[in-house]
């Protein structure tokens, strides 16, 4: 049976329950209400990132889902960023559009997509500077000079602390 | 029409907002024929011109944090400096991550020269006890993973007692005047992986002749269950039962003359969890002399002559790398039978490989041969792997490529070749065949991606990247001129094997063999230096098709 969805600017997405329940969000709200023909509300997400959005839930239905068991990223010892090359194309947009997808992602519980934008920010930054990593993302440089030393200070060699 | 709130959101103040109050305000309002004129805009002095907005500040702590995760890679353990130098929040979110310094090196101020680094990311590196206390203390409780990199200092099976309770990783070589053995250090009930191993490699001695190494392992580190020993086999591990039965991942790397084919048949028998094992074998032994446990999944096999002949029903991932005794080439005739193998790596020599029967087989990676043509064309025929991607590596020439695309590989899907960049583009029978004509189809007609990588010991010219590339895109229009639309993603790629490349390499190994023959190779002079440079190619290990180039043009 499809699925309602209507975004915050209004717009409504008819799609299939088993696209829509990538979305560990609305699989939970489409078990609370039961089988009802209500749309489900994401006052979250606009129309242009949820569509992307499904594309990727419609890409990946029949992938296994998440168990919610697996480590985050900081707890496993074994992480990788690596993309396979059709999330890779999926997720070459601008910028804009990549964060408003994390946010949608994080929003709608929809982990492997979270995976797949925070894999493609990090190896954005991996290999810059902080200077490019600021230009690259438009981030007004706050430290006080005296601050920026003390932190390159604590970074260096052990034993030259 | 935009609304009030586009309009504020772009720091202008809605139509009208204290237009009476303002000298304007006996102005006649602007009709809609020529509104262009007479913008709110116009009513206002002009704004600063803005930053472009900063999206990514929108990100919560907690996304920005597994975002920091992920620049940090435990083969190349380095803290991301640059993470913390960019901004307060991302200074403050960076500090609070306490795997981003949870890789710990022990060992002489020289050692550090051999761990990658530069600027802005460094190993977290300690020479001494005091050192490596205070580094902890700023990670707080976080487990840790420490290496020691030399020598292992005299103190530190007292001073491990203090840290046996959180290091969930330890590796260290021992050489043989070490001044402590292994393991009369406490017991780590952390310890999910131990790297323990004799360097220079000395069969004579043993791990745990004295010391009961695997014993206090068994009952003393519950959580083990990935244990890579190198230098020295470990008869003494068969009769730790227990320990056995735990490990998920073993490697040995160990001399082949200390060990006999039933050993390496008992040991793999007591193993019945290993889903990753590696047999790295030194020197390359004359006859096979292993098995493997029947439970692996992933298998790594190195310097064998040999892939033995046994059950391999749970194997999906097998890599094999030949090693070369310089006896005269001999294939076998075995017939290997592997059920649910999905991918099949042969770094060097693949000619050597039996007769394989795989039929789940996905990708297939052949490296390098050092085989003649007549001899590989010899093989060819007999060659039955059959799979939907296919990585080769740059001995394999365009007139064997083409034959097998012909033949066995016609229902390929994806095929990925590496060439070397000389001074023309390569790959011109490959790209007629692919290309079809009017009175030939194009090869593979299921083929959706291609790509070239191409291989350059200078600095890549540009120029001939892009006539490659050019070439590629020909391909596609032959192609669909000849009837096929088949290909959706093409792409070609180079590798920079130039000499600043191999030097980053050299340091990202930090190895020890590695240091002892650029130290033998200074010493040499000048005018022997060059020769080896103009006559042999450089060995920069082994060459693997399926990783990725240094960068990328699409084509499609």
């Amino acid at each position: 049976m499809p699925v309602l969805l209507v975004t915050s600017d209004n717009e409504q997405f008819r799609v299939e329950k088993v696209v829509a329940q990538r979305s560990v969000l609305i699989k939970n709200m489409l078990e609370d209400v039961g089988e009802s023909d209500q749309p489900i509300p994401l006052p979250n997400v606009t129309a242009p990132v949820l569509k992307k959005v499904l594309e990727y839930c419609d890409h990946h239905q029949t992938d296994p889902l998440p168990t919610g068991d697996e480590p985050s990223a900081d707890e496993s010892r074994k992480r990788t960023t690596d993309i396979s090359e059709w999330d890779q194309k999926f997720i070459t947009v601008d910028q804009e559009m990549l964060f408003e997808i994390i946010l949608a992602a994080n929003y709608l519980d929809i982990k492997p997509l979270l995976d797949v934008g925070c894999k493609t920010v990090a190896n954005m930054i991996k290999g810059k500077s902080p200077e490019e990593i600021r230009k690259l993302f438009n981030i007004v440089n706050d430290f006080t000079p005296e601050e920026e030393a003390q932190i390159k200070k604590e970074n260096e060699w052990a034993e030259d602390r | 029409m935009e609304s009030d709130y586009s309009l504020r959101s772009r720091g202008c103040r809605p139509l009208g907002a204290n237009l009476v109050s303002t000298s304007f305000a006996e102005m006649p309002l602007p009709t809609l024929r020529n509104s262009t004129k007479w913008s709110d805009e116009s009513l206002y002095p002009p704004l600063k011109p803005r930053r472009k907005p900063c999206v990514i500040s929108r990100l919560p702590d907690e996304i920005l944090r597994e975002i920091f995760a992920y620049t940090f890679t435990f083969e190349r353990a380095n803290v991301p400096v640059f993470l913390f130098l960019v901004c307060r929040r991302w200074n403050e979110v960076a500090s609070g991550l306490s795997l981003l310094r949870s890789v710990i090196y022990l060992g002489r101020p020289d050692d550090r020269t051999k761990l990658y680094n530069d600027e802005y990311r460094r190993p977290v590196f300690c020479i001494t006890f005091d050192q490596l206390s205070k580094t902890l203390a700023r990670i707080g409780n976080a487990e840790f993973e420490l290496f020691i990199v030399s020598q292992a200092p005299e103190d530190l099976d007292t001073e491990l007692h203090s840290l046996s309770t959180r290091c969930c990783s330890f590796g260290m070589k021992l050489g043989p005047d070490a001044p402590i053995s292994p393991f009369s250090f406490p017991s780590m009930w952390a310890l999910r992986e131990l790297f323990v191993g004799l360097w220079p490699p000395h069969f004579e001695l043993s791990l745990d002749k004295d010391d009961l190494l695997f014993e206090k392992l068994e009952a003393g580190s519950p959580l083990l269950t990935r244990l890579k020993i190198m230098g020295c086999f470990p008869w003494s591990l068969l009769k730790y039962r227990t320990l056995l039965d735990r490990l998920t991942e073993l490697e040995l790397s160990v001399f082949s003359q200390t060990f006999t084919l039933e050993d390496s048949t008992a040991l793999c028998s007591r193993l019945s969890s290993v889903e990753s094992f590696t047999w790295d074998l030194y020197p390359p032994p004359a006859e096979a002399l292993i098995c493997t446990p029947v439970s692996t999944k992933t298998l790594f096999l190195i310097n064998i002559q040999e892939i033995p002949a046994q059950d391999y029903r749970n194997l999906v991932d097998l890599a094999v790398r030949y090693g070369s005794t310089g006896e005269p080439y001999a294939r076998s005739n075995n017939l290997l039978h592997f059920s649910a193998l999905q991918m099949l790596r042969v770094y060097e020599n693949w000619s050597e490989l039996p007769f394989i029967r795989a039929p789940l087989l996905q990708r297939l990676v052949l490296g390098n041969t050092d085989q003649e043509e007549a001899v590989i064309k010899e093989l060819l025929p007999h060659m039955q792997l059959r799979s939907r991607v296919i990585y080769l590596g740059r001995y394999m020439s365009d007139d064997n490529l083409v034959f097998l695309l012909a033949g066995i590989w016609s229902e390929v899907q994806e095929l990925h070749k590496t060439y070397v960049l000389e001074s023309n583009v390569p790959g011109m029978t490959l790209a007629q065949a692919l290309s079809g004509s009017v009175n030939t189809r194009p090869l593979c007609p299921y083929m959706w991606c291609l790509t070239v990588r191409l291989r350059s010991w200078e600095t890549p010219d540009p120029v001939l990247i892009r006539r490659s590339a050019q070439r590629l895109r020909q391909i596609v229009k032959d192609r669909k001129r000849n009837g096929c639309t088949s290909l959706t993603r093409v792409r070609c790629g180079w590798i920079d094997m130039s000499p600043g490349d191999e030097n980053e390499e050299d340091n990202e190994g930090g190895d020890d063999e590695e240091k002892v023959n650029d130290d033998n190779e200074e010493e040499g002079d000048d005018e022997e230096e060059e020769e080896v440079a103009v006559d042999e190619e450089p060995d920069r290990g082994v060459e693997k098709p399926e990783e990725s180039p240094s960068g990328w043009v699409d084509v499609l």
